[in-house]
């Protein structure tokens, strides 16, 4: 009995102290408060990447918009220079915003409206490079030279991440077959197949 | 009692050090509980929208590229009379895609699609239903589309699909869409013909949607459930749909496609004669 008495009050079995108590919380209090933010963090992400897929949504319905439009009529709007615009003031290519915001479809809407909490913040704009260019080929047989016209339409949108991030871009670039000269033959020059004339492009 | 002497005396905690210990020991547990539920939730409730998002996307799509490949046949309308905002059925060209019902069935094929809408307001009562989208393919020669089956998965609520029609006017190409029901038996008088708008057409399907709630049997302010409704939109040119200025022929029998190059004016709806 008396050994065990010793056994117990051995030093190795004691309880802790208050401070050591204190200490220990302290500790575990900075594990949770890292753990929070490591918490925070990620859905702060997960919130980037669900106004990264709308954005790039609105993207897309920008260039499906474009893309039902004669070629011609996107270049005549702006030959060789950015047409830029949100889906909420209305400037831009004409009658895009009620296309896009019709239907009780607001994502894009939103995320423009400057007013609003998170369109403050995201700021979403788009941009419409309509370029061209145009080639001229000589048919071997036959000796015919012909010019033909191609379209190249890039539209996308940029727009800031939340909290974290720098701004970002997103772009879709879609070539178009006129088959016709139109306005880009006085507009591009011309040039030989396979090596196209001089390029009228844009940047945003 | 000093701590060097607790040590020396081998003693525990008094009673009030331990009463401090046990309640901070309990706050930090409950901290802990509450930040690891709340992340279990948000992970929880992440990946429930993640599915219900991934499938109402994925049917929106399969209907868009449904819908790139529609196209007429002699005799049968590229899209079909009654199609209207809510539901649209058309010919899937070159394609035959039910049982083979015998040596006349050389039929292009009908696709469909329909919306079929939520009952009630509040999703978290427990008499509401889900709305959701059907689809089927129909045997072709204007037979109709009675097979349908759901698309979009349990977990999704669809809470509206509309379907519009669109096509440019005036110089600026914008565009105008409507719902309304189309009716091929007319073919009316052509209006607003422009030399570079002539025979375009888009059609263009939206949706808004959400996971399905837990049901809890009473109402819960709409504020807190709209957070997790979200909305997808798309736009495809049916086949042979294209602009006059294109002057495609995409089967190369001279006849531009959708309407003929020659027509000084505009068609209400591609005659399927015309739409090769």
């Amino acid at each position: 009995m008396e050994n065990m008495k010793k056994l117990i009050r051995t030093k190795s079995i004691r309880g802790m102290t208050l401070i050591e108590i204190m200490i220990a919380v302290a500790i575990l209090a900075g594990a949770l408060i890292g753990t929070a933010s490591v918490v925070s963090v990620g859905l702060v992400q997960l919130n980037n990447i669900r106004v990264q897929r709308a954005a790039a949504n609105c993207a897309r319905m920008v260039l499906e918009y474009l893309e039902a439009l004669p070629p011609d009529v996107i270049y005549n709007m702006s030959p060789g220079a950015a047409i830029t615009g949100d889906f909420a003031s209305g400037a831009g290519i004409p009658g895009l915003n009620s296309f896009v915001n019709s239907n009780g479809d607001t994502s894009c809407y939103d995320l423009s409206n400057t007013a609003t909490g998170i369109g403050a913040q995201v700021k979403l704009q788009y941009m419409v490079c309509p370029g061209c260019y145009t080639y001229s080929y000589l048919e071997p047989a036959s000796l015919l030279e012909w010019t033909q016209c191609y379209y190249i339409i890039k539209a996308g949108v940029s727009f800031n991440g939340l909290v974290l991030g720098a701004p970002r871009k997103i772009i879709y670039e879609k070539k178009r077959y006129h088959g016709t000269v139109d306005t880009c033959e006085n507009a591009c020059g011309t040039g030989t197949l396979g090596e196209p004339g001089d390029l009228v492009n844009c940047v945003y | 009692m000093t701590s060097a002497k607790r040590i020396e005396k081998q003693e525990g905690f008094s009673l009030p050090e331990l009463m401090i210990s046990l309640a901070i020991i309990t706050f930090v547990i409950i901290a802990i509980s509450e930040i690891t539920m709340r992340t279990i939730d948000a992970v929880v409730m992440g990946t429930s929208q993640s599915i219900a998002q991934g499938s109402v996307e994925q049917v929106m799509n399969n209907i868009a590229d449904d819908l790139r490949s529609a196209g007429a046949q002699a005799g049968n309308a590229h899209i079909r009379t009654g199609s209207n905002g809510s539901s649209i059925i058309f010919t899937r060209h070159g394609q035959n895609l039910d049982p083979f019902a015998g040596v006349d069935d050389t039929n292009f094929d009908e696709a469909c699609y329909m919306f079929v809408p939520p009952v009630g307001t509040d999703p978290y009562l427990e008499s509401y239903e889900p709305g959701y989208i059907m689809g089927g393919v129909g045997p072709g020669g204007g037979a109709g589309c009675a097979n349908m089956y759901r698309l979009t998965d349990s977990y999704s609520d669809v809470r509206s699909f509309v379907i519009q029609y669109c096509r440019p006017f005036g110089d600026d190409g914008t565009f105008a869409c409507t719902t309304n029901e189309i009716d091929n038996s007319g073919l009316n008088e052509p209006v607003n013909y422009n030399s570079t708008a002539a025979c375009v057409w888009m059609v263009k399907i939206s949706t808004v949607y959400s996971r399905i709630y837990k049901k809890k049997g009473e109402n819960i302010n709409p504020d807190y459930y709209e957070k997790a409704v979200h909305s997808y939109q798309t736009a495809v040119q049916p086949r042979n749909i294209f602009s006059r200025s294109l002057f495609l022929d995409s089967n190369k029998d001279g006849v531009v496609d959708c309407c003929q190059a020659e027509f000084a004016y505009d068609v209400s709806w591609c005659p399927p004669s015309q739409s090769n």
